[in-house]
């Protein structure tokens, strides 16, 4: 069973980004963090990180590119991410979940702890 | 006055116009009816009294009463051809 | 084809007053001279009165010609009556013969015609197709009398010579002068009316032509057979049929083919007798809103009969754009205040939890300014956004007090901004006009925000090192303002073209400029809409701004009877200016 031990965080909302790194940090989790897609895409292509959180709408590179991009990287193929986003836009999240997203939370309609806790749940549940 | 013989040929050419355009009868009875003129029964003008331009504009007018403005157009060939007497208004 | 039916109908008129006429001329001859001029100038007017209530409004030539040369044997003797109708094509010749004549005098009475109007037209018509109908009595070649009566009368329509009426006999002197000039005179009132008639459709009809050539919509009408009777430029254009060459239904099938079923849609109009509507069509790449209509006629005659059908082609290719935009803006102003608020919350739930450090340093200096943040973000989105609604509806209130010193305000303005311009490097300049009033009238708290804005706008455009100039002037009511602005050595990106108002009053104008990136073309136009700001303030994850500080600027100088406005050069810098009336 897997279980994260480093994870990336891109989010350019400070609050969020702030509570998610810190309560993951406590649970003993490395935590790379991100305010832009750019700086996400270069951390996350150093450093292979477990999975990543990412927030659709960021200057720079939104969510979306962030992921896109990833994916023609060789590892960023694989990466495992999961969306965050603050809107309920069906045609983001359509695009993304087409490209390899396996979860979305809707930041407002969740704690911190429900999505830690969903995402491993998940995660732990991935076969490879 | 001068161009008399202009002007008799001018007034004859006007109503043997309208002699054929309207018919004969009344195009000498229109004529007939200018004082100053006289008209032989075969649209000739033989002669003319008073103010010659006065008697043309008569004429015209005449003409004018019966079948409206179309009659300037019709006549103005006429005219055309008599440069030296001006044209009626 | 012009009308001589109202000729005729007037000739029919004159013909019931003839009739008085002919039956009393007994009377009349019994009469002195000078009663029968009386007696004939009533008859006359009787007639003319006749004549004014009479005319008919039928178009049909023939059957009012017929009518009245019907109805002339009762009242004027004659062996003929006929009409010459000029055609495009041919010459028309009618012959009521009332009495038998040969051939020789039909003969005769249509050279005559000819001739006539040759003579008017001052052309050769004897070599024209000439369409003989003959009615009444037969010809017969037993008799053998000429043409010894007759006269012409001209027919002239919107003074155009149409034909010549004639009627003839075979006895001399037939005809007398009176009764004569009478028809003539009345033939001429009747051509009046008629002329006059025509020319009010003529006004009409393009009138309408005009109306519908200029219409932005696209409007096609087709007959009862499908064939198209008007198209108007606009739907050439749209359906992207930009040729000379007149359209057939098949083209406009072709083009709305798969989209719109033009045919099956005017059937069912027609049929049903009603409107129909398609509320959205794309063609090309616009949106349209699509109607059908029968056209029915309403003329007395047939009245309620289907013409045929209309096609209006609507573009609603801009609403629907602001539609879109006005969800877009919906959902992103959803977005922009609950980011922040449940920044806030999360980090309230952190603090409260038992799983991180729980140091009242950390507390303190890290968390609680992200609370700060997130707060005051969100209190000025929402203060911002009670602003431009208020400037939409109309109700943003400025409070002008009397005495205002605009180059201490502008003063003040500048020093706020000191330290973001000292970071990027730029260099402010103010050059404040001599003649500009040194005490005005403002709301000195609304044109602080306007102010800010402006600047604020200014500095994050511009690179580092650049340029700002806040400069302002006098502009006299009448004069260029682009000129004065020259002349007070005033240097911005509005040129000749772009439209400050020409009847500007006199007002104080004030220009804030920068070198900096410029503003696409593009985008100039709906820089204050509130929506479209909005949108890319959002979206570019600008936290200090909404967006929505032009629209509101924009709402405070309106307010105070000025305008704002905008020119900008991409890649040079931009000028926003607003004027102050005095």
């Amino acid at each position: 069973m897997r279980t994260l031990k480093k994870v990336l965080v891109v989010e350019d909302d400070q609050a969020f980004r702030t509570v998610l790194s810190e309560t993951l940090e406590a649970e003993g989790i490395t935590v790379f963090k991100a305010a832009d897609g750019k700086t996400g895409l270069d951390l996350a292509i150093k450093e292979h990180p477990d999975l990543i959180w990412v927030d659709v709408v960021m200057p720079v590179l939104t969510g979306l590119q962030f992921i896109k991009e990833l994916r023609k990287d060789v590892w960023g193929k694989t990466a495992c991410i999961v969306l965050l986003t603050q809107l309920h836009n069906p045609t983001v999240v359509a695009d993304a979940l087409e490209n390899g997203v396996f979860k979305y939370f809707v930041k407002a309609d969740h704690s911190v702890e429900d999505v830690i806790a969903e995402t491993k749940k998940y995660f732990a549940s991935l076969p490879y | 006055m001068e161009n008399k013989e202009q002007y008799l040929k001018l007034l004859t050419e006007i109503i043997k116009k309208q002699a054929v355009i309207l018919g004969p009868d009344i195009a000498l009875l229109k004529a007939r009816s200018i004082s100053g003129l006289k008209v032989s029964d075969d649209c000739a003008v033989t002669d003319i009294a008073g103010d010659p331009k006065e008697v043309i504009q008569q004429l015209v007018n005449a003409y004018v009463e019966l079948s409206g403005q179309i009659v300037k157009s019709a006549l103005s060939s006429i005219f055309e051809k008599y440069p030296g007497i001006n044209k009626v208004e | 084809m012009p009308s001589l039916t109202i000729i005729f109908s007037a000739s029919l008129a004159l013909i019931a007053g003839l009739a008085f006429y002919v039956r009393s001329r007994f009377l009349l001859e019994k009469m002195s001279g000078k009663e029968k001029e009386t007696g004939r100038k009533m008859y006359e007017l009787a007639i003319l009165k006749e004549l004014g209530d009479r005319i008919g409004y039928s178009l049909d030539v023939h059957e009012i010609i017929d009518i009245i040369t019907g109805s002339l044997r009762q009242f004027i003797e004659y062996s003929a009556v006929s009409y010459m109708l000029i055609q495009p094509e041919k010459v028309i010749f009618k012959v009521q013969l009332e009495k038998s004549v040969n051939r020789g005098f039909l003969n005769e009475i249509r050279e005559r015609m000819l001739g006539s109007l040759s003579a008017l037209l001052d052309k050769e018509l004897s070599k024209s197709v000439i369409e003989e109908v003959l009615s009444g009595v037969i010809l017969s070649e037993d008799t053998n009398e000429p043409v010894r009566s007759f006269f012409n009368i001209p027919l002239v329509i919107g003074e155009k010579v149409v034909g010549v009426l004639t009627v003839s006999d075979t006895k001399p002197g037939l005809y007398k002068e009176e009764e004569m000039t009478i028809l003539y005179k009345i033939t001429q009132q009747a051509s009046k009316a008629v002329s006059k008639l025509q020319e009010v459709v003529r006004m009409e009809q393009r009138k309408l032509n005009s109306m519908v050539e200029s219409m932005a919509d696209g409007i096609v009408m087709t007959d009862n057979d499908y064939r198209v009777l008007v198209a108007n430029p606009a739907v050439k254009t749209l359906l992207g049929l930009v040729s000379a060459r007149e359209l057939s239904i098949f083209d406009i099938i072709e083009h709305v083919a798969g989209k719109f079923d033009i045919r099956s849609k005017l059937e069912e109009s027609i049929k049903l007798g009603k409107v129909l509507e398609v509320p959205e069509v794309i063609l090309g790449e616009r949106f349209f809103q699509i109607f059908i209509s029968p056209v029915k006629s309403t003329a007395a005659m047939t009245s309620g009969e289907t013409l045929g059908g209309v096609v209006i082609f609507h573009d609603i290719t801009r609403e629907k754009e602001l539609d879109t935009l006005r969800e877009d803006f919906t959902s992103m102003m959803v977005h922009e205040l609950r980011s922040p608020l449940d920044g806030i919350n999360k980090i309230a739930e952190l603090i409260m939890s038992d799983r991180t450090h729980k140091h009242a340093e950390k507390v303190v200096h890290e968390y609680v300014p992200i609370i700060h943040k997130s707060s005051s973000d969100m209190l000025r989105l929402v203060s911002n956004l009670l602003d431009a609604a208020k400037v939409e509806s109309g109700k943003y209130q400025i409070f002008k007090e009397p005495i205002g010193d605009i180059r201490k305000l502008v003063a003040e303005r500048v020093k706020f901004f000191d330290p973001s311009v000292k970071a990027k490097q730029l260099v402010v300049k103010i050059e404040i006009s001599a003649d500009a009033p040194g005490s005005m009238s403002f709301d000195e708290n609304a044109l602080v925000g306007v102010f800010n804005n402006f600047i604020f706008n200014a500095i994050k455009f511009t690179r580092d090192g650049g340029k700002i100039a806040i400069q302002a002037f006098l502009h006299q009511r009448g004069k260029d303002v682009i000129d004065e602005a020259r002349r007070n050595g005033v240097s911005w990106f509005l040129k000749e073209a772009d439209q400050v108002s020409k009847d500007l009053p006199s007002s104080l104008v004030v220009a804030i400029t920068d070198n900096g990136v410029g503003i696409k073309r593009e985008n100039l136009p709906l820089l204050f809409n509130k929506f479209r700001q909005f949108q890319s303030a959002a979206m570019s994850g600008d936290k200090k701004g909404t967006g929505l500080g032009l629209v509101i600027a924009k709402g405070i100088i309106e307010a105070h009877g000025g305008l704002v406005g905008a020119a900008s050069e991409e890649g040079k810098g931009s000028t926003f200016y607003f004027t102050l009336p005095i």
